[in-house]
């Protein structure tokens, strides 16, 4: 390519100023711009185009707000916050402990079945549990029982209720009345 | 004779015998005890319930109220009521001493089968109710009211003018 033309030089220049050529090309252009006025100032023209180009995006760049346009994609970024029960499900996942999720729904579900039935069972007809009261004229000072008791005090009355279903003796494992207490 | 009739009559020997004479000071509380069947079962409040119409509307939501049994007795402090519910249970309440405030201590035990439901203490003035309720019976819930109706101070009170620690409860009609 020692004898290279000033036309086939000219097709190479941009790709020789972008160091895109081979070797042996960078070579040649370089040993033809260096002797001809014509190709050398073209590679001059590419590069001054070159500067003008770059120091007009870098001041463009200088304009925009990067502050803004990360506050507008950060939550694009953010992890999404999944549900517990996903969560839940991705814990037990990770520790092969997967088939244990029905499992842990049906405790729930279960657990949740029987604070609702117990709090039925006290009384479904009594109105309404509470403490006993201090200044009604009825006071407890002391209860004793196997059974779940609820106490319920309104004006001069005090409830205490029971809640026993004895079935039979097997259910009942007070032991039988000591008398001699009452004396 | 049933287990369960036997089993009442050997509690009811255990109390007559365990229980002490009167008291020395003769002190005597009046007290009223009122079984009463609710359930939801109709619509019927029993006319004789009287004065515990309003504490039971206020308390409970059941529908129907039937008076079971009632007794009235007046017993010493020291001695004992006994009071016998349906379904092999007896109340047993026991006056154990007057306060400077009027009430009488008490202890109430709920026996079921000659076994204790429920042994409770407390303070009952004069007009209040102690309530004891939720054993079962038929399609309903027995709830027992107790009452001192009135105090009495009756000082050296003889022994013999004391009630029989027993009565046999008159059973009202239903």
């Amino acid at each position: 390519m020692i004898n290279t033309t000033c036309r086939e030089v000219h097709n190479l220049l941009e790709l020789f100023f972008d160091s895109e050529l081979e070797p042996r090309q960078m070579r040649a252009v370089a040993l033809h711009s260096a002797t001809c006025p014509s190709c050398e100032e073209e590679l001059r023209q590419l590069e001054r185009l070159q500067d003008l180009v770059s120091r007009s995006v870098n001041e463009r760049v200088d304009e925009v707000e990067l502050g803004q346009i990360w506050s507008g994609i950060e939550h694009r970024l953010r992890p999404r916050r999944t549900p517990w029960t996903q969560r839940a499900r991705d814990w037990m996942s990770e520790r092969e402990l997967g088939w244990a999720w029905p499992a842990f729904g049906a405790m729930a579900a279960a657990a949740a079945a029987a604070v609702i039935a117990f709090s039925f069972s006290q009384s479904p007809t009594v109105k309404s549990i509470e403490t006993a009261l201090v200044d009604n004229p009825v006071s407890v000072h002391e209860i004793s029982s196997d059974s779940h008791v609820a106490l319920l005090g309104e004006a001069d009355t005090l409830l205490l209720w029971v809640d026993h279903e004895l079935a039979g003796d097997a259910t009942n494992t007070a032991e039988p009345v000591n008398f001699e207490e009452f004396e | 004779m049933s287990l369960r009739a036997v089993t009442g009559c050997a509690v009811l020997a255990a109390v007559a015998c365990a229980v002490p004479e009167l008291s020395e000071a003769g002190e005597m509380v009046a007290l009223r005890v009122n079984c009463v069947l609710a359930s939801n079962s109709g619509q019927e409040f029993d006319q004789r319930l009287g004065e515990l119409k309003p504490r039971l509307n206020r308390l409970f939501r059941y529908t129907s109220y039937n008076l079971v049994k009632e007794k009235r007795e007046k017993v010493t402090v020291g001695g004992k009521l006994m009071f016998e519910v349906p379904g092999g249970r007896y109340l047993i309440v026991l006056p154990k001493q007057f306060s400077n405030d009027g009430s009488v201590q008490m202890k109430v035990v709920l026996l079921e089968n000659g076994r204790p439901i429920v042994n409770t203490d407390i303070s009952l003035k004069k007009s209040a109710t102690f309530m004891v309720g939720g054993p079962q019976h038929n399609d309903g819930a027995l709830i027992l009211a107790i009452a001192a109706d009135d105090v009495v101070d009756e000082p050296n009170v003889p022994a013999a003018a004391a009630p029989p620690a027993a009565q046999p409860a008159a059973v009202a009609p239903k």
